[in-house]
């Protein structure tokens, strides 16, 4: 537990101290200063506490977090962790020293830099010491954000915007699949922890070599290995003291430590030959790199080109040292060969950006003769040559003994293999050591103006504004403050921390001894030799030769008038190529189906659902085989055929048929004809209800149409395809309904009450509505004999209860009665449900009242007006007034109310009732409102609309009000016989007020609305 | 619990003693006619309106604690109440809590006097039908509960009345919607014809019986899937997203977004877990093709959704093709139901969703939040002008960079475990869920562009516009969610714990002892 409290404090010192800059007022330059370097030093710190309280490889307990998706925090400080950590820590001290020299007092900069960069180093950090998967991708991802943040640092600049993201995206999808292969190897193996993972190893298969390469993607992402290395060099428009410390020395070797960390699971391990792809790419991008560097113009190109190379090597290093050698792996950690990066590298865009800095220039011609300027440019320039030497691995330099190394894993991998690719390695090798070298020559020549101008092509890209702040940027906060820093010490502080980089480069080169004194504890094996040897105890072999014939490649291309030109890297151009077509090839192919028109929409839709009907039939037998004698040919279904012949007719002219209200009409001939149909076929209760339903929808159909704008003319030229989408739905539509219409009933559970069957459920229903369940207990043959034998009392009843005994529970009498309807929606609807079809009518009457005050407002004025808005030109009078119409509807509105009456009346028994008789009444009374307009309606009718729904509601409400003043529960109906004479008898039911109710609600609804709508037509 | 609810039913209501485990959405229709009836006693209605809506769900979400652990089959088996409806309505009013709160916050200005009313009614009638699609297994109150749901949400839509692609999308939204509802109503009454019973649990055992498995139960899972794909907006039910998100205001949009898509992911998620639980988990013709559509489904969606976002200028239909392939990486989970012929993934599953909803709740509030507030402040819904954000308005880019990167499953966000746990439980089983687990990994990449374009609009771009301004209410909302974001990580183990339960759906349903 206090380990991990160590560790962490170590990780968030920067952090913390980072975020508090922030609270401090701008101007506070020299504080923020001093806080913003406690924080690396905090880090180191603790770091040291660390060890001398625990050591390196201490097991550190972790702590739960969420150990369900197996994520804890659990840290390690290895070797490797350590090391890391300390470099990202002591680069990271000089670095921010180096930012305030290179910023100078500029208070909005370092306001902002700080904090950012504080933030990667605790991300940094992070990745160094984490132990688990998921806390390494956490840290992981921190460093990519803030990478992205100071790689857009010139907010202005289009193209250092175009590169943050770039670098941004190539390294999180890099990130993204590492977390893939991560996940992939902790759910294979179930370690989620790198030491875990390293305990535990690995048994080859595909899965885990897909784990593998996944992970390698990411590593290879962030690491900028070929073909996505094109990042690094764009992520050069970050300001210098970025570059020299995330794009160099710390973060781009996240990729390769973590192949590193991985190292001890696939080196030796014979199973993961597939490791030698690492090899392969590293190789490429070695050569690549080197070669690139070389035809660059602008210093920090050149850099950013030379680490990717180095970055390749490092690849490399690792593909080589996977094989086993002394029956041990090559190499263990890699650490000489990543620090010795750091050591040149870092000092190298320091000092170009130092450079930048006081000749305002980063291009590599422009800077001939810079030693001779003397002051503070010679001691750059001398820097500047010392640090380009180690680049070219000269003797004397850790840089050589690192490459030594790499050179002695080449040649003993041939040895031990014996496989062809070594020969071609030796190749890259040195081409790779021969471009460094040339660049080297190239450098100190310059420098010391020892060539002819113009010996070397000089574009002018990638111009970061901090390089130099006296011609731009004046920003209106500091005009007053001089960019440029007076005194000796920040203007000195420029180069120094290069100087302290390339003291230690140099002096582990020539005294290696003082170099494994120091680093020696952490790389725990040479494999090679027993001690670094000093240069001059160089053995002589293969690894000499190389690093020899390199040198003299190198002398001879960095002093010929070859590879002059500055050329584009091709991989440039993969980040517009994956814009362009995500961006606007995804645009273009989304415009073909987001149209925004409803008809596409539908139509896709459509044809999905008949897609997936077809693939279902696809993979169900039986699907498409119907019962063989499906009886077509009974006599009952010839008026049918003839009825449906019609609807087809309708449907096949809709889409023909130009003007809207004829559709409409012919839609209406669609509706009618289904009323037919439900005549034809024993539902002559839905017949009544859908014919009153279709005339009164038709008018108002019509009548809304009249409120459209005028139709535009038609122009649709995917028609066809339209047609062929609307034929299969169709089809499938009649399948289905024929696979449904003659389906043989699965194997089912029978309904049941009270654990006995129900033989038929119509007559189950029949019976409920009439007397209630009770009449369970009888056979059919007893209820529908027309005689129930309800016991002596009442010897002739049907269905007459007795008197309602006083105090009596409410249920004992009524739950066994019915409605005593033989129309059992009827019954549903106005007394078993009585209370839900009241709220239904007060909602009705509800819309109503919202449809006329909706209308009434002058709501289409408030919309905001379209250019080409269709206008509404044709007024239409929404009354038809031939006088044959007159003379009919004179005689047959009193009729169809009479009718309508009776259809109310017979409603409990048969079919009709409250609901239908009222639509009945409205059709009569809409028809006449349309013969004779609004006045003659008005005198005609006893109460206005909302007179009549007042009423209907009242109605309904003291139907149950009744009831409760009997005692009973609201709504409560009672229904007996009275008789009349001798043999006749009435039936009654007290339902019927209620359902008188509904049928003035309905009244007045319909013909409320119809009214209104008609109104607003003749305005 | 019981004593105390005595009050509420009257004798004369049947099963009045089994409202007590409906308590949050009693409370959620006083609310409704508390919004009502405000209008009456004050001028400010608009603003009376909130609060009372906020204080009743508020109630409602504490009403929530009140029935968890009252598990088991209400109302003859119409209504169920279990860990996942408990957890989805604690989510779900939660998120209509901080809805409402963004209106105050952001878009009450904009709205008449007058319109709160109509507009907080609508809003509380949509959250009781969302709340109740996660306790319904009927097949009647399935479709009732989604028509409550939509009804209200098509006015919502077109909320925006004077506004032109306001009334069109929520003309669009209401055709589509009833076009979907009438496929899926087709296959519901296959259903009720073929097995004579309108409880979904007893439909799935019967489904279960060799023999039983008719061919047009095809079409019943069909017209089922058409009638949830249109309200989750699965491909190629999810026409009307982008359109009725750009045409309807932030706030509304905002709420479709989570809480629609989410009652109908739940939905959907008990309907899956009844179907696979009665078939043993095993693999049978009905449950291997319902995995298998749902995995497709899923994985076209997301796809889609993340293709489609690339392309977007305006912040809402962005988060529109966002919110698309965020319901396809759920949809993946379900299609667990018959891995391994066990209940565990299918459960894990469950959770995993439940999970995942949890913390989409929080990213794209708090996401939906800033770009309610850059309305305010400019009128506009344009990318481009987010533009110089991080130093016209920290606070709020700061959170929505938090939200966009937990949306993209970035650690160190609570988006990043939900994805993860989802991704884990579908790479647990191996085999075409790999697939699944390789497209759901891909399209994250996808997704990555898009959403970091609006982060690169916001810190790495500036036109030198003024200093964003406005309330602090947004900002606080946003900061809340963005910690909510941060803490849920950090919490995730107390997280697991709590939705543990989420997907032993079929423990409350197949027992007929439980119904009550």
């Amino acid at each position: 537990m206090p380990q991990v409290v160590w560790l962490l404090g170590a990780i968030f010192a920067p952090l913390v101290l980072g975020l508090l800059t922030l609270a401090l007022p701008r101007r506070a330059i020299s504080l923020r200063t001093g806080i913003a370097i406690l924080g690396p030093v905090a880090a180191i710190a603790l770091l040291a506490g660390y060890l001398q309280q625990y050591g390196l490889n201490a097991a550190i307990p972790s702590i739960d977090w969420a150990p369900a998706m197996n994520l804890n925090l659990a840290l390690q400080a290895d070797q490797l962790g350590i090391f890391f950590a300390l470099l990202v820590a002591g680069i990271g001290l000089l670095i921010t020293i180096y930012a305030r020299a290179y910023f100078g007092p500029a208070a909005d900069d370092l306001y902002r830099f700080f904090p950012s960069l504080h933030l990667f180093m605790t991300a940094m950090l992070g990745v160094a010491l984490a132990d688990n998967f998921f806390l390494l991708l956490v840290f992981w991802e921190l460093t990519s954000i803030s990478s992205f943040l100071l790689i857009g640092w010139e907010r202005d600049d289009k193209l250092a915007v175009r590169n943050a993201m770039q670098a941004f995206i190539v390294t999180n999808v890099g990130g993204l699949t590492m977390m893939g292969g991560l996940i992939i190897l902790g759910v294979i193996t179930g370690a989620w922890t790198f030491s875990g993972l390293i305990a535990a190893g690995v048994t080859s298969s595909p899965m885990v070599l897909v784990g593998f390469a996944l992970i390698f993607i990411g590593a290879a992402a962030k690491s900028a290995q070929w073909p996505l290395h094109f990042w690094l060099p764009g992520a050069m428009a970050a300001p210098t003291p970025v570059s020299a410390y995330l794009h160099s020395a710390t973060m781009v070797k996240a990729g390769v430590y973590l192949v590193g960390r991985l190292f001890p699971v696939y080196a030796g391990n014979p199973d993961l030959a597939g490791a030698a792809v690492v090899t392969t790419i590293g190789a490429i991008t070695m050569v690549l790199g080197a070669y690139v560097a070389l035809r660059r113009s602008d210093l920090k190109q050149i850099f950013a080109y030379t680490t990717v190379s180095q970055l390749g090597l490092l690849m490399c290093m690792y593909g080589v040292g996977r094989l086993q050698f002394h029956g041990q792996p090559n190499l263990i950690w890699d650490i000489t060969q990543i620090l010795n990066h750091a050591m040149y590298k870092a000092p190298l865009f320091i000092l170009a950006g130092a450079v930048a800095h006081v000749v305002h220039t980063r291009e590599l011609p422009a800077l001939r003769g810079l030693i001779r300027l003397g002051g503070q440019k010679r001691i750059m320039a001398i820097l500047m040559i010392l640090a380009a030497y180690a680049l070219a691995a000269g003797p004397l330099t850790i840089s050589f003994i690192a490459k030594e190394f790499f050179y002695y894993g080449i040649a003993h991998g041939l040895e031990v293999t014996g496989h062809w690719g070594y020969y071609l390695l030796i190749g890259a090798a040195i081409l790779t050591g021969a471009f460094n070298t040339a660049i080297f020559i190239r450098i100190t020549r310059v420098l010391l103006g020892q060539v002819e101008e113009n010996t070397f092509a000089q574009p002018a890209e990638y111009v970061a504004h901090h390089d130099h702040p006296v011609d731009e940027k004046p920003s209106a906060e500091d005009i007053d403050v001089d960019p440029h820093d007076h005194g000796w010490f920040w203007p000195s502080m420029l180069w120094v921390p290069a100087l302290i980089i390339l003291a230690m480069q140099y002096i582990g080169g020539i005294i290696p001894g003082a170099y494994e004194a120091l680093f020696g504890g952490i790389e725990r094996s040479f494999n090679y030799f027993d001690k670094l040897p000093m240069a001059w105890q160089a053995h002589l072999g293969l690894p000499l030769y190389m690093s020899l014939a390199g040198y003299a490649l190198g002398a001879v291309i960095g002093f010929a008038p070859v590879f002059t030109t500055v050329i584009r890297d091709v991989h440039d151009r993969i980040y517009p190529a994956f814009y362009d077509l995500v961006v606007y090839g995804g645009a273009r192919l989304f415009r073909v189906f987001q149209t925004g028109h409803f008809r596409t929409y539908v139509a896709i839709t459509v044809a999905a659902i008949v897609a997936l009907v077809v693939w279902t039939a696809s993979g169900i037998s039986g699907y498409l085989t119907l019962p063989e004698d499906l009886g077509l040919a009974d006599v009952r279904l010839i008026p049918g055929y003839l009825v449906t012949l019609l609807m087809c007719l309708a449907a096949i002219f809709m889409p023909m048929v130009r003007q809207r209200a004829s559709r409409v009409l012919v839609l209406g001939i669609a509706g009618t004809a289904a009323t037919a149909l439900y005549y034809l076929y024993s539902a002559p209760d839905l017949a009544l209800t859908q014919i009153s339903i279709e005339v009164v929808s038709l008018v108002l159909f019509l009548l809304v149409l009249a409120l459209l704008p005028d139709e535009a003319p038609a122009k649709s030229p995917s028609r066809p395809l339209r047609a062929v989408v609307g034929v299969a739905i169709g089809a499938v539509m009649f399948w289905l309904t024929l696979m449904a219409g003659t389906a043989t009933e699965p194997t089912r559970v029978t309904p049941a009450i009270d654990g006995k069957p129900i033989a038929n459920l119509g007559e189950y229903f029949l019976r409920n509505s009439l007397y209630g369940i009770d009449t369970l207990a009888m056979s059919p043959s007893q209820v529908f004999g027309g005689v129930i034998d309800r016991g002596p009392e009442h010897p002739t009843s049907f269905g007459t209860h007795p008197p309602v005994p006083e105090n009596a529970p409410a249920d004992a009498v009524y739950l066994h009665k019915g409605g005593g309807g033989a129309n059992v929606v009827n019954v549903i609807l106005v007394d078993f449900r009585g209370f839900d079809t009241m709220g239904e009518i007060t909602v009705l009457s509800l819309a109503a009242l919202g449809v006329w005050t909706l209308l009434r407002r002058p709501s289409r004025h408030d919309l905001e007006p379209l250019e080409d808005e269709p206008v509404r030109k044709t007024r239409v009078d929404a009354r038809i007034s031939t006088l044959i119409l007159r003379q009919a509807v004179k005689f047959l509105v009193p009729l169809a109310i009479v009718f309508s009456g009776f259809i109310f009346f017979k409603g409990h028994q048969t079919p009709g009732g409250g609901f239908v008789g009222g639509l009945v009444a409205s059709v009569a009374l809409v028809v006449f409102r349309m013969t004779f307009g609004n006045e003659a309606l008005r005198r005609w009718l006893p109460l206005p609309e909302y007179g009549l729904i007042a009423l209907g509601l009242t109605l309904a409400v003291s139907t149950g009000l009744v009831a409760l003043a009997a005692g009973l529960p609201f709504l409560t109906s009672n229904n007996g016989y009275m008789p009349l004479g001798e043999t006749e008898k009435f039936h009654w039911a007290t339902v019927m007020f209620f359902d008188a109710g509904v049928f003035s609600v309905v009244v007045g609804v319909t013909v409320g609305m119809i009214d209104a709508l008609s109104r607003e037509v003749e305005k | 619990m019981s004593s105390t609810l005595a009050i509420i039913g009257s004798p004369f209501i049947p099963g009045w003693d089994q409202l007590g485990a409906f308590l949050p959405e009693l409370v959620l229709v006083a609310a409704i006619v508390g919004v009502l009836i405000t209008p009456f006693f004050t001028e400010r209605r608009n603003f009376a309106c909130a609060v009372v809506a906020l204080v009743g769900l508020v109630g409602a979400f504490v009403s929530v604690f009140a029935v968890a652990g009252e598990d088991g089959a209400y109302f003859r088996g119409l209504l169920v109440s279990d860990s996942l409806a408990v957890l989805w309505k604690g989510l779900l009013l939660l998120f209509t809590a901080g809805i409402v709160l963004m209106w105050i916050g952001t878009m009450a200005e904009a709205m008449r006097e007058g319109d709160g009313p109509e507009f907080f009614t609508l809003l509380l009638g949509a959250t009781l039908g969302m709340s109740l699609m996660a306790s319904t297994t009927n097949l009647l109150m399935i479709f009732l509960v989604v028509e409550l749901a939509s009804l209200p949400s098509y006015v919502l839509a077109g909320f925006r009345k004077t506004h032109r692609l306001g009334a069109e999308a929520s003309l669009k939204y209401v055709l589509f919607g009833a076009a979907t509802s009438s496929i899926m109503v087709y296959g519901l009454s296959l259903a009720y014809g073929l097995y004579g019973t309108l409880d979904l649990a007893k439909i799935a055992e019967q489904m279960a019986v060799p023999g039983a498995q008719h061919v047009l139960l095809a079409v019943v899972l069909i017209g089922l899937i058409a009638g949830i794909g249109f309200k989750i907006s699965a491909v190629p039910f999810h026409f009307w997203c982008p359109d009725v998100f750009e045409g309807a205001h932030v706030d509304v949009a905002a709420f479709l977004s989570v809480a629609s898509k989410g009652a109908a992911l739940v939905l959907l998620l008990r309907m899956v877990m009844l179907i696979g639980s009665a078939a043993g988990f095993e693999a049978s013709a009905v449950t291997v093709s319902l995995a298998w559509t749902l995995g497709i489904l899923g994985a076209v969606t997301a796809t889609w959704g993340n293709l489609a976002a690339f392309a977007q200028t305006n912040i809402k239909r962005l988060l529109a093709y966002s919110s698309i392939a965020h319901a396809g990486y759920m949809v993946c989970a379900l299609s667990l139901l018959v891995a391994r012929r066990n209940e565990a993934p299918a459960a894990d599953a469950a959770q995993a969703v439940i999970l995942y909803l949890a913390v989409y709740l929080f990213m794209n509030l708090g996401a939906f939040t800033i770009a309610a507030l850059v309305w305010r402040q400019t009128g506009s819904e344009q990318i481009a002008d987010f533009s110089g954000l991080g130093r016209r308005a920290p606070i709020a880019a700061a959170v929505m960079t938090a939200c966009l990167f937990s949306l993209v499953g970035l650690p160190p966000l609570a988006g990043f475990a939900a994805k993860l746990v989802l991704m884990k439980v579908l790479f647990d089983n191996g085999g075409w869920w790999t697939v699944l687990v390789f497209v759901i990994g891909i399209n994250t990449v996808l997704s990555l562009y898009y959403y970091l374009r609006i982060v690169k609009v916001m810190y790495l771009q500036d036109r030198g516009e003024d200093v964003l301004g406005g309330p602090i209410l947004p900002r606080v909302i946003g900061v809340a969610c963005a910690a909510m974001l941060v803490i849920m990580l950090i919490g995730f183990g107390s997280l697991d714990r709590l939705t543990r339960d989420a997907g032993r759906i079929h423990d409350t349903n197949s027992s007929v002892a439980a119904v009550k």
